[in-house]
């Protein structure tokens, strides 16, 4: 039979212990904050007290810190509760509570002494405090009770009910200051709890105060409204390529996947929204308004990737997972308590562990959304691209080499009059194409010889013709998946995009002249190997595309 | 005696999406030729199911002995699109076959495994997409695919 034996506990070491689980400041704060929301508060202020004789940016220039709620209040028992580590309150459906450390871990990694100061219908309770100090002295973990000050009454009074938490005797772990924290907060708490101020009439202010003489100022105030990193009232429903303008977000996935531990239980839900570049923000195409909305959505590595949500609060802000340099693509995640083995949230609710299933099925559910967020990158870049090079497509290859030479040495045995019937042959064939589209934006490429054309027909890649006066040509197929990977990332008449034309109407060159000197056989069957020739590469070169769509991913 | 069948090249050919099944391991893949053809590579050694059964499978257990191959074949999508976007939209349709089973494992767990593989409430899909996904194909075509890909998994359970 085994027996059980209490060992004491050292209570101001459990005390270090609990304050030093990583938290900021500032989440430390939202984490208290999350107890006025959980307490259905519609107006929540935090306040920062400065000390005396401090500036807003000085460093370590805070002395108290305050959240001031009008939720449903405490009753003594329950502010005793509240205390306890570990607290074993009845948490209602999807709190944002989790272990019953929140308080307590969070207030002392702020400051040596927390209070609590509640308004219930049995009115405004005392004020009951756990101090570091005292807590060391009696080794014993324990709260201790005084009278409530003027002010802090104050603070309730035009409430029914409400709750004040205090943190005293502040610790700096960092050059923290007043300036610092209210910044971080005034970033993430909108984002943070973002359905729970978007659900009606909530007010949170965060106040920075100073303090004179006893008597307290607003120094600086900032109102806290929901924000939504994905912006998806604002987003266009779909990714639409041929139309998208990369003026806004675009919704790329909306659905939900089932709990691989609980497949029968509460879905996950997951949305994403695809952003064009933030440089579209100094596209001199754009106007005005639409240059600074593109702004607003602070399109970059720092807002990229997933947002995990745990009952409606953030717990962590672009959580890269496999994501690359992918800045423009933002995901939510949005699971609730009966998830918390899956994701395995950590005490400051800063941190979670995704699973390699979790994983898994991300990868497959966004693998289509992270293309898009890159295609739209692309059309950005051609956006700007296009700002900077009007023009057909050839043109920089046409007019580098208006006078190349096309023949070849004679070829032994190759009879002229049948090259030139063969000639006017091809040249008969190449009128039979529909060309369309020949036009010229620029004037001076009329004067030019365009041997290599950009076309919308047929499934090859490229096809040769001829032109009476001219010579070979060649058409490209800007339908061919080869265009789209490949030539179209090339800049119009970058070194890159003119040799690989070279290459092509140097093919086309060679079809033409062997079709006409290579006599031992006749030109239509000759032009049926060449038509085999074009299908088979064609086809091939579609395979390779296939297999190879994220060759330029990294050029984002 | 014997008897010898002959097919040609064009009789083979087709666009087909073909699920593997062994044990808790599920792959699918796709194929523009019947389908047998592509099974047997998976099968050598250096096959990529293979592969997947060394990198996921339980050591000591026989997979290759309990497989079941299955193959369904696109016909309506070869009659509905040109030559050269059947490649594309097959792996279009075996990608969003990816993105269901990883939404939800139910159907085909109630319909495949508690017949054939009572003890596998939760299969494991080892195929991958990530190289063959196509990444610049419009929305229409995705929805598509993802219809199409709905589809099969409901034939596929009604068949099973």
């Amino acid at each position: 039979m085994s027996s059980f034996e209490v060992l004491p506990i050292n209570a101001d070491r459990i005390c270090e212990a609990i304050s030093k689980i990583g938290y900021k400041p500032s989440s430390a704060i939202l984490d208290i904050v999350d107890n006025s929301v959980v307490a259905n508060s519609d107006n929540i202020t935090i306040e920062l007290h400065m000390k005396e004789g401090k500036s807003l940016n000085n460093v370590q220039n805070i002395n108290k810190i305050r959240v001031i709620d009008d939720g449903i209040g405490m009753n003594k028992e329950s502010i005793k509760k509240a205390l306890e580590l570990g607290s074993n309150v009845n948490y209602q459906e999807n709190s944002l509570s989790k272990y019953g450390l929140g308080l307590k871990s969070a207030g002392f990694s702020l400051g040596n002494r927390v209070e609590v100061v509640s308004k219930h219908s049995d009115g405004i309770s005392e004020t009951y405090f756990l101090d570091r100090n005292i807590i060391k002295e009696k080794d014993k973990f324990g709260y201790s009770v005084t009278d409530t000050d003027e002010i802090t009454t104050e603070k309730l009074e035009g409430y029914d009910t409400g709750t004040v938490i205090t943190i005293n005797d502040i610790v700096y772990t960092s050059r923290v200051s007043a300036a610092k924290i209210i910044k971080d907060l005034t970033e993430k708490a909108g984002v943070s709890y973002q359905e729970y101020l978007a659900s009606g009439n909530k007010t949170f202010k965060i106040k920075v105060i100073k303090v004179k003489d006893e008597s307290e100022s607003v120094e600086k105030e900032k109102i806290i409204n929901p924000k939504d990193m994905l912006f998806w009232d604002e987003c266009y429903e779909s990714f639409e390529k041929e139309n998208y303008d990369c003026k806004k977000p675009c919704k790329a996935l909306d659905t939900d996947f089932e709990n691989p531990l609980d497949p029968e239980g509460e879905k996950i839900k997951i949305q994403v929204a695809i952003f064009p570049k933030d440089s579209m923000k100094n596209y001199l195409g754009f106007n005005e308004e639409e240059q600074k909305n593109i702004d607003k959505y602070n399109v970059g590595l720092k807002n990229s990737g997933f947002y995990f949500y745990r009952n409606g609060r953030l717990i962590k802000w672009g959580e890269k997972l496999f994501l690359g340099r992918e800045f423009g693509f933002r995901a939510k995640i949005l699971f609730s308590s009966h998830h918390d083995e899956l994701f395995d949230v950590d005490v400051s609710k800063q941190h979670l562990t995704v699973s390699e299933e979790i994983l898994k099925i991300l990868t497959n559910l966004v693998s289509v959304s992270r293309g898009q967020s890159k295609e739209i990158f692309k059309k950005c870049d051609n956006l700007l691209k296009s700002a900077k090079n009007s023009g057909n497509e050839g043109s920089e290859f046409n007019a580098n080499n208006s006078v190349l030479e096309e023949e070849e040495d004679d070829v032994l045995g190759s009879n002229s009059d049948t090259i030139k019937e063969r000639k006017e042959f091809l040249e008969t064939e190449s009128e039979k194409l529909k060309l369309t589209g020949d036009t010229y934006e620029d004037e001076e490429d009329k004067d030019t010889f365009r041997r290599v054309r950009y076309w919308e027909e047929g499934r090859n890649l490229w096809e040769s013709a001829t032109d009476r006066l001219e010579g070979t040509y060649v058409l490209i197929n800007k339908l061919h998946p080869f265009y789209d990977l490949v030539l179209s990332k090339l800049e119009k008449g970058s070194p890159e995009r003119q040799s690989i034309e070279a290459l092509f109407h140097a093919l086309a060159v060679g079809e033409n002249q062997t079709i006409k000197k290579f006599q031992a056989i006749e030109p239509d069957i000759a032009i049926q190997v060449f038509d085999k020739f074009s299908r088979a590469s064609s086809h091939h070169i579609d395979n390779w595309v296939n297999n190879n769509w994220s060759l330029f991913d990294d050029e984002n | 005696m014997m008897k010898i069948n002959g097919f040609n090249n064009y009789e083979l050919e087709g666009s087909f999406i073909y699920f593997i099944f062994s044990k808790d391991l599920l792959y699918i893949g796709e194929t523009q030729k019947i389908t047998f053809s592509r099974w047997v590579q998976h099968f050598y050694k250096s096959g990529t199911f293979s592969k997947k059964i060394k990198k996921h499978g339980i050591i000591g257990v026989d997979y290759i002995s309990d497989v079941k191959l299955l193959s369904v074949e696109l016909i309506e999508l070869r009659e509905e699109f040109p030559e050269l976007r059947w490649k594309t939209l097959t792996q279009a349709i075996e990608h969003s076959l990816h993105v269901e089973f990883s939404r939800s494992q139910t159907k085909l767990i109630k319909n495949y495994y508690e017949k054939y593989e009572p003890e596998v409430n939760r299969f494991n899909l080892v195929s991958d997409t990530s190289r063959t996904c196509p990444k610049s194909i419009s929305n229409n075509d995705w929805k598509y695919a993802e219809n199409f890909a709905k589809n099969i998994i409901n034939h596929l359970c009604n068949f099973l």
